[in-house]
């Protein structure tokens, strides 16, 4: 994945943890919803981000949470899906 | 030999009948009921053994519960119930405050922890806990050091609780809190008698057997645990616990653990669907699925019916002072739905229970006629612990017997199906939490120390809250000091995800704050 659309999702969650006014640095590694820092309806924004800034189309996918837990994983899962 | 009333009776003859049966997984873990069994005497006879169980002399202890969902979580609540107790669940995201709000209400006589829970019991806390507290993953060593380093066992006691202790019909089964319109949390007291009824009624409709896989999704504070777990026991089959964190994972996990009944709210069927984890026939195992806790939207029911094409759809419907759920309705596609509103009605009463719709004069409103929903028979709760001025209230006599009054704007149609046309005060549902926007109100008003404030539920998708926003008179607040103070005060899921300062609040024709403009505001923004 480009280094724009990195940023891209980076700022995706850098606002969306300040509406939930959750000022902590975040790093790439980091877990944002198995950890519980997002809960499952920011998950849900987010799904529908990557499928419409993105055009992933999560129903050929078989969902797993995993894939997209930090921005580095989302990174690998965008490339892949790029890809397919 | 006089009916036993004890929630633990069911685990105890699983045991014998089938000891090698699971009865509980989680992650790689899982209990056979033979195991179940033995870890609840065992926390039994440690909590009888104590001395302030024998010093009290009290028809029914109390027993709180910190523990995170697991297994853990079970063994500590099934150890109460062995011992004849009510057990207390008490949430692991409440804050400090309404922690010590339930102690001062409790009057409990031991605590048992996990190592989750054990985190929360600070030094304030522990001032307000009984003596006894029970780490209940450490019992099985502190039972096998009694033996060695005594040599002494307590024989009677042993024989006394080598079943479940037997309960009357009265005793208490559990009290679990829930939000209160005035900041403090309203424990709702059932009896053995009520919880019982409601386990024996459920399997019997769902037709659950000791061959089924059922999922759990919730914490043990939130009263449709009662259903999951006390159910499936009683029919012998196996509760798989999703773990929390991977709750969106939760197509995926019924599949790998190949679950036949479903249990959750509908709010969760409607976000898998969102994130397209449901697939049509992405859940052929699922036999039956329960919705409950808030109401069900006919197109969610309809999706999920393509995703388990061999799953029963149950719409169940009840207040937590009602013994979980009282009303059923099995979803089909000429199944009676609520009229402008999508939703699948509410159906008709359980066994041993009634519902009536009232008039403002507390009489019986004839068919059709919108009213309030009252709920009677035998899974009313006893009423509120120490609250008997609101228990005689919500809980009034009509017609020579005792009722609920659900606050649930309701209509019966000319069949006797009951559909639910939403809430007569500013009680909602988020997830299927049960939140009082005016206990918002009142945490909102002393952190930000501003008289006029207001929440409305938003966002609304699919004719369901997801969120809250909250409102304040006059100039801004710093939005993240002002959430860190919520977060003192209220658990996470009551916590605003906006504070949205106006320099003026709007107000009805009765000068209460008026919550319909404040959502209209919402609307308009997001236009």
């Amino acid at each position: 994945m480009d280094n724009i659309r990195k940023q891209k999702i980076r700022e995706y969650f850098h606002e969306t943890l300040k509406q939930q006014s959750d000022g902590q640095s975040l790093a790439d590694n980091e877990s944002l919803f198995v950890s519980g820092r997002l809960d499952s309806f920011s998950m849900m924004m987010f799904v529908m981000f990557l499928e419409k800034d993105f055009e992933i189309d999560f129903a050929a996918l078989d969902f797993d949470v995993n894939l997209i837990d930090s921005i580095n994983e989302i990174e690998l899962f965008i490339d892949s899906q790029v890809s397919v | 030999m006089a009916d036993d009333f004890n929630l633990a009776s069911a685990v105890w003859l699983h045991s014998i009948a089938t000891p090698h049966a699971t009865a509980i997984a989680y992650k790689n873990q899982a209990l056979s009921y033979e195991q179940y069994a033995c870890r609840a005497r065992d926390l039994a006879e440690r909590l009888a053994r104590s001395p302030d169980w024998q010093e009290r002399s009290i028809k029914s202890h109390k027993v709180g519960i910190f523990a995170s969902r697991g297994i853990d979580a079970c063994v500590a609540m099934m150890g109460a119930c062995w011992a004849g107790a009510a057990y207390v669940p008490i949430g692991l995201k409440l804050p400090q405050e309404k922690i010590l709000a339930i102690l001062a209400t409790c009057e409990l006589t031991a605590i048992i922890a996990d190592e989750e829970g054990a985190k929360l019991l600070t030094d304030t806390v522990l001032a307000a806990c009984p003596k006894t507290l029970i780490r209940v993953d450490q019992v099985m060593l502190e039972v096998d050091d009694n033996v060695s380093s005594s040599g002494h066992i307590d024989l009677s006691l042993q024989a006394k609780l080598s079943e479940p202790l037997r309960v009357a019909a009265d005793d208490l089964a559990y009290v679990i809190f829930t939000s209160g319109t005035t900041g403090a949390p309203k424990g709702v007291m059932i009896s053995a008698c009520s919880a019982q009824s409601y386990v024996k009624t459920i399997v019997e409709t769902l037709g659950l057997q000791a061959t089924d896989r059922a999922l759990e999704t919730c914490e043990l504070s939130f009263d449709f645990s009662v259903h999951n777990m006390f159910a499936t026991w009683q029919a012998g089959a196996a509760l798989h616990i999703l773990p929390a964190n991977l709750v969106m994972n939760a197509v995926k996990f019924a599949r790998n653990e190949q679950l036949t009944v479903w249990n959750s709210v509908p709010s969760l069927a409607g976000m898998l669907q969102q994130i397209k984890a449901l697939q049509p026939g992405s859940l052929p195992d699922l036999r039956i699925t329960v919705f409950g806790g808030e109401a069900l939207p006919q197109t969610a029911a309809l999706q999920w019916q393509d995703a388990a094409p061999n799953t029963k759809i149950f719409n169940l419907y009840g207040p937590t002072e009602a013994t979980v759920f009282c009303l059923a309705q099995v979803f089909s596609c000429d199944a009676a739905i609520t009229a402008g509103r999508d939703f699948v009605a509410i159906g008709t009463p359980l066994g041993g229970c009634q519902a009536m719709v009232v008039d403002s004069e507390g009489s019986e409103a004839p068919d059709g006629t919108t009213g309030e929903l009252a709920i009677g028979g035998v899974q009313l709760a006893q009423g509120y612990l120490g609250q008997p001025q609101l228990t005689s209230q919500k809980f009034p006599v009509l017609n020579g017997k005792r009722w609920y009054l659900t606050g649930d704007f309701a209509v019966r149609d000319q069949s006797g199906v009951f559909h639910c046309l939403g809430r007569i005060d500013n009680q909602i549902k988020v997830s299927g939490y049960r939140i009082e926007l005016e206990e918002i109100d009142v945490a909102l008003r002393q952190v930000s120390g501003r008289d006029l404030v207001g929440t409305v539920a938003w966002p609304i998708v699919d004719g369901a809250p997801k969120g809250i926003v909250g409102f304040i008179a006059g100039s801004p607040i710093d939005s993240a000091e002002l959430t860190v103070a919520l977060k003192q005060k209220l658990p996470p899921y009551m916590v605003p995800n906006r504070v949205i300062a106006l320099e003026i609040i709007p107000l009805n024709s009765s000068g209460k704050v008026d919550r319909r403009a404040l959502a209209d505001l919402l609307k308009f923004e997001s236009t």
